[in-house]
Formats: structure tokens, C-alpha cells, sequence
């Protein structure tokens, strides 16, 4: 290659991917991978409006479902696919609330009484930790039943 | 007007030394080979996703179905070897443009279930931006010798110039994104603190709900709101402030700490860890690292002499 290329290629190469990573600066830009917008961190975050999966054993202790049943242990993974099932609907919350029960029972062994509900619950979360623990609001939106051995068992909403 | 684009030119057209750039590749390769392997567990999870979930970002987005396991198994196999190869600087022509495409593609896969992590993208970059340096420029095989001729060293260490700055200009673009992105957002305000404050306690919270573990460290510092507006300009000028690493060796020491400190502030106060920063090698570009690694050999030599001797 001649030197005048040599020089043309490599600011081909440099601004090329300067301002291709640059470019979700633009206006409209949505966040992508691995091209992205960083938005975590950026945004102000007085509230929080969160859905969540709860396993209540019969004497009414309640316990989150980890993401290691949901999501491979990844809590954000965990909390996207929640909040994916809360989007599309009641159908989708209650099969996944189904999940979250089988897989606690797979963990677990049967766990007979013990039901899983969705929830949604607001929380002001700086407060949550200055001393206010209770939400703001908490609405239950799927929740299901693990029956004794041998009775059906089904999604309730 | 002219001055300026001739010290631009300079600047970007002055040499660095061949080792670095073969160095730096090794250590990028290398990183992400080691990540892809280590993290397999991960990448392979959305086998187990519910197909309805499936959110394609990036390249995926060619896709309308998930993935059959077998296709994703194989593309992480691909990522692997070629990463290895990648990494040596052996069958470039070939290796490189898979490994970033493979990368990409393993990647982008993993955050096309609803949720884009922001850990991968600089690894990515990076790769992408070597793969395709490589397309125009010879590749440097690790520890080959360097050439013996004056002119094809010189010609060697120009090519390294112009592909480590590249790195650098791609790593820094990254992190003016992000500062930006808490400027457009929270305005200046989010130097006050109250933003990173609420931000700390808002993932602590979620991750307790979730049933996951979150900092105890950052939810003991809440209380105390004078800690914040500190953490939070450090954190903001590390951001706005990296095109000064660009100025020379010495400013590129203090951003490198000053980005890697702001990471690890990060993983100390939300247990949000990014390796790739984290583990330095992000920085990679930046380091004359050429110096550095006859000290490591000789030091691994040291270790090695009395083991054997015994």
C-alpha cells in the first residue's frame, strides 16, 4: 500500500469509529448494544415503581424469588423478564408466576401451600433506607398455588 | 486552521512502539476469551428465557425468533477459538473479522431478553476497532521479533500509532457518552449528589426486593448525604474530563486511575461490577506497556528459577 493510502485508511478507521460511537449522542438516539446512550446512573430516581415475584409460605413469611430461579442469577435479567410478563398482560404474569413455582419446587421439592404472587409495589427508596420500610402501595396482579400432592394446581388472578 | 489539522496529523500519525500495540492486543483477545468462558453460564441462559421475551438489540435485531441452543453454542464456540487465534495474532485475515462479529453477535445476544447491560460495549469497541485496523495494517504476530531494517520498524511503530490511538479515542468517546447522558438528563444538578444519593438507594432497594444481593456499604453511606455531592463530581468529571488522557502520557496515568477508582466506587457502593475497566485491561491502550513486560518476565523468571532449583 502507498504511503497516501496508508495515511487515508487510517483515518478512515479512526474517525469512522470515533463517530460511530459518538453517534447516540444524536438527538432520538436509542440505547443498543454495543453502540449506547449510557443512560444508568444519569436519570433521577426519587421512585421506584417495581414488580416482583414473592414466594408466601402458609404462616404468611414472605420471601422474593431469586433471580438464580428467573434469570440464571442476573437480577436485572430477572426484573426485565417481570417486568416484560407485567406488559403483556395478565395470560403472561400468570405463566410466569406458574414458573417461578414450578422451578422453586425443582429447587426446593414440593412446597405444598407455599403460593407465588406478582406484585407491584412503589417505594420512595431513599426513605426505605432512612427508615420508612413500607411501600408506598403494593397491588398483588397474578399469583398462584402450589395445591397438596395429586390436587390440580392453577394460576389465579 | 492548517497548523491545527498538521498538529492533529502529529499527534495522530506519531509512532508507538510495535510491542505495545501486539501487547495490547493479547491483553484485549485474551480478556475477552477468558470472559466468554468464564461467563458461558450467562451467555447460554436465555436457552432458558421465555421465547415471548425475546428483545433483539444490535446485530440481532436480523433475527425475529430466538435462536435454536445449537446455533448459540456454536457461535460462542467460534467467539472462543477465534479469540484465541485473535489473541496470538495468528490467521488474521480470517480471525479477526470472525472474533468481532462472533463477540458481537454472543453479546448482543445476551442483552436481547429486555435488558442492555452496559459491561460489554468498550470490549466490543475495541475488539471492532482492531479487527478492523487489522483489515488495513499488518497484524503484529505475538513475540515475534521486532524487524531488524530501521524502515520497517519505523514503518511497524507508525501503523501501531495511529490503531493504539484509535483505542484510545474510542475509549474515551465511551465515557463522554456517559457524562453527557447525566448532563441531558439531570442537568447539572446531578453534581449535587442527590441524583447519585437517590440512584444508590433506588438499586439497592430493587436488588432487596428481588432477592439478590446489593452493597451494604452503599446503603450504609445514605444517611450521610455530605459523602454524595464529592463522589458525584469526581464521578462526573472522570467522564467529561477523559479527552485530556489524550494529551499525553502523564494526563493519560491520572484519567486511567481516575476512571478505574471511579469503577471500582461503582462495584463498592451498588455491587455493579465492569470488569472489562476493572480489570485494567480497558486501559490497555494507554499503558506503555511495552516497558512493563520485560519487568514482568524478568519478575515471572525470578519465581520460576527457585521453584525449579528445588
Amino acid at each position: 500500500m502507498r504511503p497516501r493510502a496508508k495515511a487515508f485508511s487510517s483515518y478512515a478507521v479512526a474517525i469512522s469509529a470515533t463517530l460511530i460511537t459518538l453517534s447516540p449522542l444524536l438527538p432520538g438516539s436509542a440505547d443498543s448494544f454495543p453502540l449506547s446512550t449510557y443512560p444508568m446512573f444519569a436519570r433521577p430516581r426519587e421512585e421506584l415503581t417495581l414488580h416482583a415475584l414473592i414466594a408466601i409460605a402458609p404462616d404468611g413469611s414472605e420471601q422474593p424469588v431469586g433471580p438464580e430461579l428467573l434469570a440464571g442469577g442476573e437480577v436485572l435479567q430477572a426484573k426485565a423478564l417481570i417486568q416484560q410478563s407485567v406488559a403483556r398482560g395478565p395470560r403472561a404474569m400468570a405463566e410466569l408466576c406458574e414458573l417461578a413455582l414450578e422451578r422453586l419446587a425443582a429447587k426446593l421439592g414440593p412446597q405444598p401451600g407455599v403460593r407465588v404472587e406478582l406484585v407491584r409495589q412503589r417505594y420512595r427508596p431513599l426513605d426505605y433506607f432512612l427508615g420508612a420500610r413500607r411501600p408506598l402501595e403494593r397491588h398483588s396482579l397474578a399469583r398462584c398455588v402450589a395445591e397438596p400432592a395429586g390436587a390440580a394446581r392453577g394460576p389465579r388472578q | 486552521m492548517t497548523a491545527v489539522l498538521s498538529r492533529l496529523d502529529a499527534w495522530f500519525r506519531a509512532p508507538l512502539p510495535n510491542q505495545r500495540l501486539q501487547l495490547a492486543r493479547f491483553c484485549i483477545g485474551a480478556y475477552a476469551v477468558v470472559y466468554l468462558v468464564s461467563r458461558a453460564r450467562h451467555l447460554l441462559a436465555p436457552l432458558d428465557y421465555p421465547p415471548a421475551q425475546f428483545a433483539p438489540v444490535g446485530m440481532i435485531s436480523a433475527l425475529d425468533a430466538p435462536l435454536g441452543a445449537i446455533w448459540l453454542y456454536a457461535a460462542l464456540a467460534v467467539a472462543v477459538l477465534s479469540g484465541t487465534a485473535f489473541s496470538l495474532g495468528r490467521f488474521s485475515r480470517v480471525a479477526d473479522p470472525v472474533f468481532a462479529l462472533s463477540l458481537s453477535w454472543v453479546l448482543s445476544y445476551r442483552h436481547s431478553w429486555g435488558m442492555i447491560f452496559h459491561t460489554d460495549n468498550l470490549l466490543v469497541l475495541h475488539v471492532a476497532v482492531l479487527a478492523l485496523a487489522s483489515a488495513v495494517a499488518p497484524v503484529p504476530k505475538l513475540g515475534s521479533e521486532a524487524p531488524t531494517e530501521p524502515a520497517k520498524t519505523a514503518e511497524a511503530d507508525a501503523q501501531s500509532g495511529w490503531i493504539l490511538r484509535t483505542l484510545c479515542l474510542v475509549t474515551v468517546a465511551t465515557y463522554v457518552i456517559a457524562g453527557v447522558a447525566k448532563l441531558s438528563l439531570a442537568g447539572w444538578g446531578w453534581m449535587n449528589g442527590s441524583t447519585l444519593r437517590d440512584q444508590i438507594a433506588y438499586d439497592a432497594l430493587r436488588k432487596l426486593e428481588l432477592g439478590s444481593v446489593h452493597s451494604p456499604l452503599g446503603t450504609w453511606l445514605l444517611p450521610h448525604a455530605w459523602v454524595f455531592p464529592p463522589l458525584a463530581a469526581f464521578s462526573l468529571a472522570a467522564e467529561l474530563l477523559a479527552p485530556l488522557a489524550l494529551l499525553g502520557r502523564r494526563a493519560a496515568a491520572v484519567w486511567c486511575i481516575a476512571a478505574w477508582l471511579f469503577h471500582a466506587g461503582v462495584l463498592a457502593l451498588m455491587a455493579i461490577a465492569f470488569p472489562y475497566p476493572l480489570s485494567a485491561v480497558a486501559f490497555a491502550s494507554f499503558a506503555p506497556l511495552e516497558h512493563w513486560w520485560p519487568r514482568l518476565r524478568a519478575r515471572l523468571r525470578q519465581v520460576r528459577a527457585p521453584a525449579r532449583a528445588a
